[in-house]
């Protein structure tokens, strides 16, 4: 994943967190509606780290020497 | 499926760059991402922004809407500026008119994978812009200018939605999509509704299985258009392009025109007979007591007539209550057939809903009201309360006329009726 994109997912659940979610977390009868919000934005975090992870490993120039050196095995 | 709209940016790592370096790169980041989508991006959701400003109390929803009109002259200004000052081709203000075409499909395939869930769940799923409408015009919900003004709003905030996929973003991968629409729209959609804009509703597992599936075809289709217009496209021969570009009509047009026929041919005309129905339901009944104020020759006695249930369901499964207005009673007290007081009431109108704006607080103010008290005074002479059995209940006549008002409907109504009522306290008698 690009990082721009890593940041702007985990800006976009964080700001709407902070601006809209948090001041209403868990008031009274909607216990569901924040957990669910909380467990969307915890998974699109999730999601997008280990995309984000995945991709310096696989730009990473000592990941890619090893890669290469796999490469050249007969 | 995966789609990369855009070249893939270089992203060097700067190993040998010393480390007090980062904070001054980073921040040159962030104001560079500002620059070319953060601003871009708050523009172009503004009709998003509109809606949160009312629904936060930020300022009256309507007042909110003001919000479109600045952004909608600030952003050609914008864009131009962008145009002239970057360098960098992959700024989405370089592909601004490729991205709106792109935005004004997933947003009404949101709708088109809802119409199934009409049958399925009975989900009116225009009835939420009903409720734009009304927030930004003021015409009552349940009928054609709320509705008209709703859609535009719904398709003004969907198409705001759909644009900020693709300026916030890179890579219009199915990764992204699916993270943005499918996971962080649903959630945000799932809380905000219920908490924010749902007065009268009681949204359960239905709600959030459309919420999911929709925004889920919602990414398929911001992932798809794409590949569609850019790679599928080209290849196409004439006829084969007229079918694509009637078949992207047909999608395009099909959610307002369900939802349009849906409330000419059956939702007005539904809700109609649901408040008629409601109509007849509403009854009065008068207070088991009676006080009895005697000041120089006349006795005045003080009693409640008691109106409701007001509370009945409309046609998108909202709970809402009566109105009345101009409610004018008429009576007589009477004892062993005696008439002892002649009684008079009147309400211009009675207490509604309008003002509860949080959907937190609307059951119990809709439970408070579902049966209203309406004060009755009736006036007699004091030899005529000298002679009052206190142990005997009094009977009380009374007459009521007011006009009914529903959603869509408003009739002159007459209640009367008979109760029998005890004179409990008395003062100065």
């Amino acid at each position: 994943m690009d990082s721009n994109d890593y940041w702007t997912h985990v800006g976009l659940t964080t700001g709407f967190f902070v601006a809209v979610v948090g001041p209403r977390l868990f008031s009274p009868g909607h216990a569901a509606n924040s957990l669910t919000y909380v467990v969307g934005a915890a998974v699109v975090i999730l999601v997008a780290t280990i995309a984000r992870y995945r991709t310096n490993a696989a730009t990473d120039p000592a990941n890619a020497g090893l890669q290469s050196a796999a490469n050249e095995k007969p | 499926m995966s789609v990369q709209t855009l070249p893939e940016a270089p992203s060097p790592r700067l190993e040998s760059e010393p480390a007090t370096a980062r904070p001054a790169r980073r921040g040159a980041g962030l104001s560079r991402w500002v620059a070319e989508r953060g601003i871009l991006f708050l523009l172009l959701l503004s009709p998003v922004g509109a809606l949160f400003l009312g629904l936060l109390r930020v300022v009256p929803t309507r007042v909110g809407y003001l919000a479109i009109m600045l952004a909608f002259l600030a952003t050609p200004a914008w864009v131009a500026w962008r145009r002239s000052a970057s360098t960098d081709p992959t700024e989405p203000a370089f592909h601004l008119h490729r991205y709106a075409l792109y935005a004004l499909f997933p947003y009404v395939v949101f709708s088109v994978v809802r119409i199934p869930m009409f049958y399925l769940f009975d989900a009116v799923y225009w009835a939420p812009w009903q409720t734009f409408g009304f927030g930004s015009t003021g015409n009552p919900v349940g009928f054609w200018p709320s509705l008209i003004a709703g859609a535009t709003c719904y398709s003004l905030q969907g198409f705001s939605l759909s644009m900020g996929f693709f300026v916030l973003f890179k890579r219009h991968n199915l990764l992204n999509a699916l993270l943005y629409y499918f996971v962080f729209i649903s959630s945000l959609y799932a809380f905000v509704f219920p908490v924010l804009l749902l007065r009268g509703s009681k949204p359960g597992l239905p709600f959030q299985f459309i919420n999911y599936w929709a925004h889920f075809w919602m990414a398929l289709t911001a992932v798809a258009v794409p590949v569609l217009l850019r790679r599928i496209w080209p290849t196409l021969r004439a006829g084969a392009r007229s079918l694509t570009v009637a078949g992207l009509v047909v999608v395009w047009v099909a959610p307002y025109a369900f939802a349009f026929a849906q409330a000419h041919l059956w939702q007005f005309g539904t809700q109609a007979r649901l408040e008629r129905g409601a109509f007849q339901t509403v009854g009065l009944q008068a207070g088991s007591t009676a006080t009895l104020a005697v000041a120089g020759d006349q006795a005045r006695y003080s009693l409640d007539l008691v109106f409701g249930p007001r509370e009945y369901v409309t046609y998108s499964h909202a709970h809402k209550v009566l109105g009345a207005e101009d409610v004018s009673v008429s009576g007589s007290l009477l004892q062993g057939g005696n008439r002892v007081a002649l009684c008079s009431g009147a309400a211009r109108s009675l207490p509604g809903l309008a003002k509860v704006r949080d959907p937190e607080k609307y059951f119990p103010a809709l439970e408070r009201i579902n049966h209203t008290a309406i004060a009755v005074s009736c006036t007699g002479s004091t030899e005529a309360a000298d002679g009052i059995d206190p142990a005997t209940p009094l009977t009380f006549e009374y007459a009521a006329d007011m006009t009914l008002t529903g959603e869509r409907t408003t009739a002159p109504h007459q209640l009367s009726g008979v109760a029998e009522t005890m004179l409990t306290r008395s003062i100065g008698g």
